[in-house]
């Protein structure tokens, strides 16, 4: 009788802590805590915690960015040129755009194309408000729309780990030898 | 002394019963062309849309039933990186107001994460910099009182009083021409686009140097203090005198 | 001590320092790419031990960089400026000036500023002492319940100003938001008998100079540079009567002193003493014997007098209305013996000073009896007295005779007892033109004593009345109240 119903209360405890516990697969300090949707280049919703397990680098941008936003991925390649290939392999890339309303999934699709992206690693992604906004809060990234259409806005280039924990981040597009050392170390073998 | 506490205790009895009729309704304000301290481009005024705000700071009345239906936002419960470790620490529980906690009192210790997604259950957002700036801009009588030298006199008098003074209960001095009580003397606020106030490049200067330049109406200490403030706060950190109320777009209204 | 023992002493004291400082100035060679890097900290870090005005940190007694780990925090807190005026002051450490920061060159100094979680505003810090952005004011921007870190190397030696900067900068450095860092030489400072902290800024309040209650932040009048007090130290009596600096006769004192701003200048004078030695702008050279040392806003200096003779030395802004009619002054008490071959003359306090060094306990007295409402006629004639004394009694004297044919007569005075209302209108608004007391023919000129607050004025007045064979009853503060009420100012006299 005792038994059953304690397997039968530890039932209920692990259902309640199921509910309670949404996120309880990601820890506390993850980014995947927060609940946000993508639309990728290829017009499919897609959850912020998309590339949950693998490590991965994320960044913000916006399609119509005259010279910095260009300038954003490629610096990204560049930095993963400092990796070899099987490192590389185990990297992934996230790029969302705050500016939903004009980077549409075709525009993303121009975008990825242009910079010869690898599409099994790399994802352009669009975000609508407020999820752009929540995201940009969590990267510390800051943007802000100008009367003439045009955005003013911050750079940051956050690595976080499998569980979307925060390893480094630089506000650097190129040289930054702390963070390269960091993304080394992240995608080397044997790194769960 | 004694006095002030039984007025504070009437009030909030009162204010109590008044918000728990009433409810928090969103009051319209009307759009303007408007001359923000924020730089802008190249325009001199920004074309701010109308829009629905609340009228008063959301209580701890309030905030208690959404937590209560959204547990992920229980203090406990609310991750890390999305609530700072003093969220709600004035409760006495995680669905228990107590003593120190009244449910006319406007919220605070509640991080921007927390304050947007309440907003979202409402199914409105946290107002933009420049609403918020739209609706502070009234006085009891005009709709732009800011180059009012009471106006700001009596905004840079709150800031002057540190926060432990014991918190206001909502609605105990009168509304502004919007109908919208507590602007200003109660708590700061947040908004949506906290972190985005000044020139993104301007980072390492920002409080000294080109980000000070550029903000245009430097004499406006009051609205300067505004700024900077919300400039110090990360989307998770919490305040003892930092709540906030709701906006909605004019066609999104249900 | 005799003369000749103390020369003997100096004399070896004198070698000593001399050798110290050449052994020192040999030791130290900079090991990093800067001058004034001496490489990286040694040994335990240390807490370094902060003091509040007026008082500074023991010298160091180091030759070797170390960590050193400062903790300060912002305070928001309200106390009073002047008697019965409070202002909302936004501390480092709760006093202002701040606490005072002691360390070495070539130290590296982690920093950590607390935001006090019942503060309303977010603070920062800039330090003058330290090279990097914004003297640290990028990295230590704090909202409140928040703490912020940051870590610097103390390049250069000197006495720095350090301050809040936070937009608006103007506001929260008027609102007290500043304080010293000295950075010593690495050979250490020349030992002295007294070491103190005193720090100039200036106030500006929507209301009077001395109006009572509390005030607000005036911001018009801060851009406009019209300050209602300048003060060191934070407060009108923050270093007169038994607040005072102290040395004795002999002493050789030391004062580091800051100019917070906002915006004036100050011409620091000390009356009674030449500066022997001055670092002027705190830089590394020094100018000898020097009355006046001009210290610019967000500066500082440090100088150094011998005490010769006993008496009260006193701390001016030398734009001298700065210290009579905003509270620019500071006492410096020196005791011990005598030595009239340098100086025979009396103390200078109540006449020159006025009321800034009376003894203010009868004042104290009477205001707590008059707010308990026990006040008797007796109370507000012992602190009639003591406001009377160097305030009216410069003209009347202080045996009320006056001075003939210039000043006309208190004592017995048949004008002055003849109406009460129009005495207290007089005291208030100053009379100009002939007036015939005791028979003889004034004509002369009395300012506006306005400034004074009503039970002030009652209390002199009833003093008055009271003295010299006068006889009469006494004066209310309500009596001043509608008086000053139903009369008005001259123009530029205070409320």
């Amino acid at each position: 009788m005792k038994a059953s119903r304690g397997a039968l209360l530890g039932a209920f405890a692990w259902m309640g802590a199921l509910l309670i516990c949404q996120a309880a697969d990601v820890p506390g300090d993850s980014l995947y805590q927060l609940r946000a949707t993508l639309t990728t280049q290829e017009g499919a919703a897609a959850g912020f915690d998309l590339y949950h397990g693998h490590p991965a680098v994320v960044s913000m941008f916006y399609g119509s960015c005259p010279a910095y936003c260009p300038m954003l991925i490629t610096a990204v390649q560049v930095y993963e040129t400092h990796l070899d290939e099987a490192s590389r392999a185990r990297l992934r890339v996230l790029l969302v755009s705050f500016d939903a309303a004009n980077d549409t999934p075709r525009r993303l699709t121009q975008l990825a194309r242009l910079h010869r992206a690898d599409p099994q690693r790399w994802t352009f992604a669009s975000a609508a408000e407020p999820d752009a906004r929540r995201i940009a809060a969590l990267l510390g990234f800051h943007y802000r729309r100008l009367e003439d259409g045009s955005f003013d806005h911050s750079q940051i280039i956050t690595l976080v780990d499998a569980e979307g924990r925060v390893v480094a981040s630089t506000t650097r597009l190129i040289g930054d030898a702390d963070f390269e050392a960091k993304l080394r170390a992240l995608t080397a073998a044997g790194r769960p | 002394m004694l006095l002030r506490v039984a007025m504070l205790g009437a009030g909030l009895a009162w204010a109590g019963a008044a918000a728990a009729g009433e409810g928090n309704p969103f009051l319209p304000v009307a759009g303007a062309e408007f001359h923000s301290a924020l730089p802008s481009g190249r325009q001199d005024k920004v074309l701010v849309r109308g829009f629905l705000l609340q009228r008063h700071p959301v209580t701890n009345a309030e905030f208690l039933a959404f937590v209560s239906a959204h547990r992920e936002w229980q203090r406990g419960s609310a991750p890390r990186i999305l609530a700072d470790a003093d969220y709600l620490g004035h409760w006495s529980g995680p669905l228990e107001l107590g003593s120190h906690a009244a449910a006319a009192q406007p919220v605070t210790r509640v991080s921007w994460f927390a304050a947007q997604a309440y907003c979202e259950a409402q199914q409105a957002r946290l107002p933009t910099w420049y609403e918020w700036e739209l609706a502070a801009a009234a006085s009891g009588t005009q709709r732009d009182a800011r180059s009012d030298p009471a106006w700001r006199q009596q905004i840079l008098d709150w800031y002057a009083r540190p926060a432990g003074e014991g918190l206001a209960a909502i609605e105990q001095a009168a509304a502004n021409v919007y109908g919208l009580h507590d602007i200003h003397g109660v708590v700061w606020e947040w908004v949506l686009d906290f972190d985005s106030l000044l020139p993104a490049d301007a980072d390492p200067e920002r409080f000294c140097g080109s980000g000070a330049q550029n903000l245009q109406e430097k004499e406006n200490y009051a609205v300067l203090m505004r700024i900077a403030l919300l400039g110090s706060l990360r989307a998770a950190d919490t305040g003892h005198a930092i709540g906030f109320r709701c906006a909605r777009n004019v066609e999104a209204t249900p | 001590m005799t003369g000749a023992r103390r020369t003997g002493l100096l004399g070896v004291a004198c070698l000593l320092g001399a050798w110290l400082t050449a052994a020192a100035a040999a030791a130290p060679k900079p090991q990093g790419t800067a001058p004034g890097d001496f490489g990286p900290p040694q040994g335990e870090p240390i807490h370094a031990q902060l003091t509040s005005p007026p008082f500074v940190p023991p010298p160091i007694h180091r030759n070797h960089p170390a960590k050193v780990i400062v903790e300060l925090e912002v305070r928001e807190v309200e106390r009073e400026i002047s008697e019965g005026v409070t202002y909302t002051f936004w501390t480092f450490g709760g006093t202002t000036p701040g606490s005072f920061i002691r360390v070495r060159q070539g130290d590296t100094v982690e920093f950590h500023l607390k935001n006090y979680p019942d503060n309303k505003m977010p603070h920062n810090i800039d330090l003058h002492g330290v090279t990097g952005p914004g003297g640290g004011a990028a990295s230590s921007f704090t909202a409140p319940g928040h703490e912020s870190q940051f870590t610097f190397k103390a390049l250069n030696q000197g006495i720095y100003v350090y301050h809040c900067a936070t937009a608006p900068v103007g506001m929260h450095i008027a609102n007290g938001m500043y304080g010293l860092m000295l950075v010593e030489p690495p050979a250490g400072m020349q030992p002295v008998d007294h070491e103190y902290y005193v720090m100039q800024g200036d106030f500006y309040t929507v209301g009077k100079y001395r109006e009572r209650g509390h005030q607000e932040f005036d911001m018009q009048r801060a851009i406009d540079e019209r300050p209602t007090y300048v003060l060191f130290n934070g407060s009108e009596g923050s270093l007169v009567g038994e607040h005072a600096l102290k040395a004795r006769v002999g002493d050789h004192v030391r004062l580091f002193v800051g100019n917070g701003g906002p915006n004036l200048v100050s011409s620091f004078h000390v009356i009674g003493a030449i500066f022997d030695r001055v670092r002027y702008e705190g830089g590394l050279h020094e100018q000898e014997n020097v009355q006046t040392t001009l210290i610019p806003a967000g500066g500082a200096a440090i100088v150094e007098f011998h005490v010769r003779v006993p008496g009260s030395y006193v701390l001016v802004d030398h734009s001298i209305l700065r210290a009579f009619n905003k509270g620019a002054l500071a006492i410096l008490k020196a005791e011990g013996a005598e030595d009239k071959s340098i100086y025979s003359g009396k103390e200078l306090d109540s006449v020159y000073l006025g009321d800034k060094a009376a003894n203010l306990a009868a004042v104290s007295e009477a205001r707590a009896a008059e707010a308990s409402g026990t006040l008797t006629k007796a109370q507000q004639i012992k602190a009639g007295e003591s406001r009377f004394t160097g305030t009216c009694s410069v003209c009347h004297q202080a045996n009320g005779e006056g001075l003939p044919n210039v000043f006309p007569p208190l004592a017995r005075s048949d004008f002055l007892m003849a109406d009460k209302q129009r005495a207290i209108g007089i005291v208030l608004n100053g009379l100009t033109g002939k007036v015939t007391v005791n028979g003889n023919v004034f004509n002369s000129v009395m300012p506006p004593m306005s400034q004074l607050n009503d039970d002030e004025l009652a209390n002199i007045l009833t003093f008055v009345r009271n003295s010299w064979g006068n006889s009469g009853e006494a004066v209310s503060a309500d009596e001043v109240k509608q008086i000053r009420a139903s009369t008005r100012r001259p123009e530029g006299a205070a409320h």
